[in-house]
């Protein structure tokens, strides 16, 4: 078996397979494993920048359990308090793993809103095994309606339980914003979603994306992390998983071409630049971690595909939207002003500024789609060292800001810019910008700034020539690209991850979306190991969440945040 | 793994010694553990990847190559290992136009150059004849065996002709070496000097027995394709193949004594664990001063690791990233084919009031660099149609790096541009002493080879007498890092060596 692609869901399922006791190996174009979760020292020693993605989810993949990543090295750390959105009116509102802290969050904003929550989160309780069951299958199972019609059923009861008369249906055809505003009646506890959806990749903005929206507008527990070193500590831990149980990779080994005869894939032909030059390596089955553009343009060929095939990928959309990342090294942890109103939010290694009503982040999120880069900055903040401190020197932080970005970018602020090559020119004035914008709701955070780097899409597809303009996902997560849809009708076959070529399998660009779940190279692992009757091992059973759910307890919280800012022991709410 | 999880071996350092020391006793059965202080196991093997840059930050000529046991041993080229070696060596390009070319054959070397002066070229042509034998019978064997005190070492150099010609030039300088053969025309003298200088070696010092490794084994050095990281990779792939476990972010602490013998290693996160032996890859000063508490240190090791001196010169790093790639200005289009190219210095003389100056701390600017310009070599260093140009000057540790770091990238910059054409600058990054001995913890003071070659700090003196041949007199630990016998320079020695006596030790006394 071959995995074109070491990112961490080609590494999942070649970890999978061969702890399944297939013979595997990866061939990585770049020096080393996993593109998307690279963590590195961008300048100087001791600050680990996570470029790339950083609020870990591998927490709820049935990989934590079945490959033992713990073991093999992956330390998860987090805050008590999980997404804070500050605002300029020197509020905030807190999602924090204890309920409680939630809900005294919302009531310091509207009465109204805690009590819309208090009765999401009851009727999730009520019905506890019914959502866990609907949302292990929604990212580790292929899309089925089935699950969708199950899916509607159950939030259909949540709508009527909340006196909203609208059935599960008419909720999955609406749009983020419409359910963020039917829910809550204040901006801020709207806001909230609405920014935890827009850089997460759900779209508020698209319609069809309702039934994910109410997921959001819960406010509910998330696994999400940080690991110990870093997100590369993620990729770490499935090289050594994978490594362990006999898996070759081989870095430095761009694919050129997947070989097909007889209509059939059966190994792979390395580029002249490889280890490896011009190498032909023969195998069974061949699994493409990349996306689905170099995987069928590039590495299979029109010539194999046909041209309307290649038509139809070379419409497939990479570029809704793409992200800039400002990565900072600090010399201290930044004060919140909000943290004057509630302090919970200096507990929160994830926030949001900007985007301080729907209209905004509505406003934003239409220019980004039409090309501008928004006037006014909003995107997420990220502080790692709250939750792991080790990944600066003592007392010191990292930290960056992520904003939603056109990846072809024709305007920003009245200049006029010239596409993708703009890039080139606009990382500095961006980081500036965004920078004065952290300086706004964090006063005296342009003090602490040691040194700065700017990830533009440009940079990111420099460092992974498969994540397309900068794409990070595997292909944008619209409406006409997700679920049942994803990558592009016809693609796969029989499943998520089985291409219309056989032999040839997909662990990129497939449902749901590539991500730290690791759910795509669970999939890909799935359906190869069925087809090659190889899915029996015992030690294959875990099921998504449960790890998350089992462990919950040990998983460290707060390791960096200051004495004066920790959650007193026995309060409830921090005050 | 518990608390108490106990290892015939702990490594502590996943530095090039430590991994090859670990990968060795893990394929021989034992139960290794090995403990990175970093996030990235490698140490100066390191290859940060900078969206899609591979920047070789520390190592990146490697002298031993495939000559290196654990190549073989470990079955390094299954693990992805390959070596890259430029067709030519050096480059010496000036400022006239011409250029002094030096590579691995050493016929081609004496034609470049007879055409500065054909009776150098003779005497190029009779040294590397000496050298090799001397070489191939002593120098390269004896890196990967343990040292002997140097009265036995002398009776064995006095068995063969090459021994007794290896006695007698061991103790001349690298100045009096080139005098010894003869060797005349300032430029010529100026390169052959270089090859040594570039390491922050000084020309005066009586290390004749290193000049031949210096000489022919760089004019043979290669690159690793993909980056030096992809050694350190395979090293770590091997060990964990093996059976053997990495914990990175995991910082030795102190190692734990019981009746006088080491048992195990206490890590800064309180975790402990407990091995019948540690073998410390680190520097003398952390291994015996920082891990140890130094009233149980026998007799005159306190003494003799308190000596222990740093290096006087380290290194100030220049990696460019760019659009339209480097045109060298002189006439030969070969320079572009060198490994190495020297700018800026142009004689001996030049050569010798430069490192003067750098010491007595006079020089501001850049005046010396040596250039690789990696994606020459190998595509896969650079984002597709881009350059990278890595450049490294031998710098002193005492200057206010912080502040001058950038000006000092200029003017490395300023001296590169008169000898090449350099196309657009779209990324750069420097790094300082400072930064490498805040990346490194080894590397003190920016301490490339962990601490300075001196007469008195090599050979059977590395790092000392008592603890040359990877023991100590702490039963159950063990030495071997770069500041062990034979050094630094990613030659796979110490931890090689420290790998054979452990063994030994381990099979003496079945636990």
């Amino acid at each position: 078996m071959i995995v074109v692609g070491g990112g961490i869901n080609g590494l999942t399922a070649a970890a999978y397979l061969a702890k399944a006791g297939l013979s595997v190996a990866v061939f990585e174009a770049r020096g080393q494993c996993g593109a998307h979760c690279d963590t590195i020292e961008l300048g100087l020693p001791g600050f680990l920048h996570s470029t790339h993605a950083a609020w870990l989810v591998p927490a709820m993949s049935p990989a934590m359990a079945d490959l033992e990543l713990e073991h093999y090295g992956l330390d998860l750390y987090g805050t008590d308090v999980l997404f804070a959105k500050t605002f300029r009116n020197g509020k905030n509102v807190v999602q924090a793993l204890d309920p409680a802290v939630t809900q005294e969050s919302l009531s310091r904003i509207s009465s109204r809103d805690a009590k819309t929550q208090a009765t999401i989160t009851q009727y999730l309780g009520e019905h506890a095994l019914d959502a866990l069951e609907i949302n292990q299958q929604m990212l580790f199972s292929a899309p089925n309606a089935r699950l969708l019609d199950r899916l509607a059923a159950f939030q259909g009861g949540l709508l009527e339980r909340l006196g909203i008369a609208l059935s599960g249906d008419d909720l999955q055809r609406m749009t983020g914003f419409e359910v963020f505003e039917m829910l809550y009646e204040s901006e801020e506890v709207r806001t909230t979603p609405a920014a935890l959806g827009e850089f997460t990749g759900q779209w508020p903005l698209h319609r069809r994306v309702g039934s994910l929206a109410l997921n959001l507008g819960a406010l509910s527990l998330m696994p999400v992390h940080t690991a110990r070193g870093g997100s590369h500590a993620l990729t770490h831990a499935l090289v050594r998983c994978f490594v362990a149980h006999g898996g070759d990779i081989w870095s430095t080994c761009p694919v050129e071409r997947i070989l097909v005869r007889d209509g059939r894939a059966h190994g792979v032909r390395l580029s002249p630049d490889a280890l490896l030059p011009g190498e032909e390596i023969q195998a069974r089955v061949v699994i493409s971690n990349l996306t689905l553009a170099p995987t069928f343009l590039q590495m299979v060929g029109e010539d194999v595909i046909g041209s309307a095939r290649a038509r139809q990928i070379k419409g497939f959309n990479y570029d809704d939207p793409q992200l800039l990342g400002v990565y900072y090294a600090l010399r201290g942890d930044p004060e919140f002003a909000s943290a004057a109103y509630d302090p919970a939010v200096q507990r929160s290694w994830v926030g949001y500024l900007g985007g301080e009503s729907l209209d905004e982040i509505r406003s934003g999120l239409a220019q980004v789609a039409s090309g501008v880069i928004p006037d006014d900055i909003m995107g997420g903040w990220f502080l790692p060292t709250r939750a792991e401190p080790s990944q600066a020197p003592p007392g010191c932080h990292v930290g960056f800001v992520w904003i939603s970005v056109p990846p072809s970018p024709r305007r920003w602020r009245g200049r006029r810019l010239d596409g993708w090559d703009a890039w080139r020119t606009l990382a500095e004035p961006l980081a500036e910008a965004v920078t004065e914008r952290m300086e706004g709701y964090a006063p005296g955070f342009r003090d602490l700034v040691l040194e700065r780097h700017v990830n533009t899409p440009m940079n990111q597809q420099d460092s992974n020539p498969s994540a397309i303009r900068g794409n990070m996902i595997g292909g944008s997560a619209i409406p006409e690209q997700y679920g049942m849809n994803r990558p592009l009708p016809g693609i796969v076959v029989g499943g998520a991850s089985r291409s219309f070529l056989p032999g040839l399998y997909l662990s990129n660009s497939i449902h749901p979306y590539g991500a730290t779940h690791l759910a795509t190279g669970y999939l890909a692992a799935l359906e190869v190991a069925e087809d090659l009757g190889r899915r029996d091992a015992e030690w294959w059973r875990a099921k998504p969440m449960m790890w998350f759910l089992e462990n919950l307890g040990r998983i460290p919280l707060n390791a960096g945040v200051a004495e004066k800012w920790q959650r007193k022991a026995g309060a409830g709410v921090p005050r | 793994m518990t608390a108490t999880d106990t290892y015939d071996a702990i490594v502590i350092g996943a530095g090039p010694n430590g991994l090859v020391c670990a990968a060795y006793l893990a394929k021989a059965g034992k139960r290794v553990l090995l403990l990175e202080r970093r996030f990235e196991t490698g140490g100066g093997l390191n290859t940060d990847e900078y969206f899609g840059y591979r920047l070789n930050l520390h190592a990146i000529y490697h002298m031993m190559a495939e000559l290196m046991p654990a190549h073989r041993d470990l079955g390094l080229e299954e693990l992805g290992v390959r070596y890259l070696q430029p067709p030519v060596a050096a480059a010496f390009p000036f400022r006239d136009g011409t250029s002094l070319l030096l590579s691995r054959d050493p016929t081609e070397t004496a034609n470049s150059i007879a055409a500065f002066c054909p009776s150098d070229a003779a005497a190029y042509t009779r040294m590397w004849a000496e050298f090799t034998p001397i070489l191939e019978q002593y120098l390269i064997p004896m890196t990967y065996r343990l040292p002997n005190p140097p009265l036995d070492q002398m009776v064995e150099f006095g068995e063969t002709a090459a021994g007794r010609r290896l006695a007698a030039i061991s103790e001349l300088s690298f100045v009096a070496m080139l005098d010894e053969y003869g060797f005349e025309d300032p430029r010529v003298r100026m390169a052959l000097l270089s090859l040594p200088a570039m390491w922050g070696l000084h020309l005066g010092d009586p290390l004749g027995y290193l000049y031949p490794l210096y000489l022919c084994r760089m004019l043979s050095a290669s690159l690793v394709k993909g980056g030096s990281h992809r050694l350190s990779s395979a090293l770590y792939r091997s060990l964990l193949r093996s059976g053997g476990q990495v914990l990175d972010q995991c910082e030795a602490a102190r190692i734990v004594l019981r009746d006088g013998a080491a048992v195990g290693v206490e890590t800064t996160d309180g975790r402990r664990f407990e091995a019948r032996a540690v073998v410390s890859t680190l520097d003398p000063e952390q291994t015996f001063l920082r891990l140890l508490d130094e009233q149980a240190l026998p007799g005159d090791l306190g003494p003799a690791v308190r000596g222990w001196e740093w290096e006087e010169r380290t290194m100030f790093g220049l990696h460019l990233g760019l659009h339209g790639g480097v045109a060298w200005k002189g006439k030969d289009s070969r320079i572009a084919d060198s490994m190495i190219v020297f700018c800026g210095l142009e004689t001996e003389d030049e050569l010798l009031e430069h490192l003067r100056r750098l010491d007595a701390g006079e020089e501001r600017d850049c005046a010396w660099l040596h250039v690789t310009v990696p994606t020459r070599f190998d595509a896969t260093m650079a984002p597709a149609g881009q350059q990278l140009l890595r450049a490294e000057a031998v710098v002193r540790y005492d200057a206010p790096w912080r502040e001058q770091g950038a000006a000092f990238g200029d003017s490395c910059i300023r001296l590169l541009r008169e000898y090449a054409d350099l196309g657009e600058i779209v990324f750069r990054r420097e790094t300082t002493p400072l930064d490498i001995e805040a990346k490194l913890t080894t590397m003190k003071r920016g301490s490339i080879k962990h601490g300075a070659y001196t007469p008195l700090q090599m050979g059977y003196l590395r790092p000392n007498d008592l603890c040359s041949r990877s023991e100590t007199p702490i039963r159950g630990l063990f030495v071997g890092g770069a500041s062990t016998y034979p050094g630094g320079m990613i030659l796979g020695a110490p931890g090689f060596l420290a790998a054979g006596v452990v063994g030994d030790f381990l099979e003496a006394a079945p636990g």
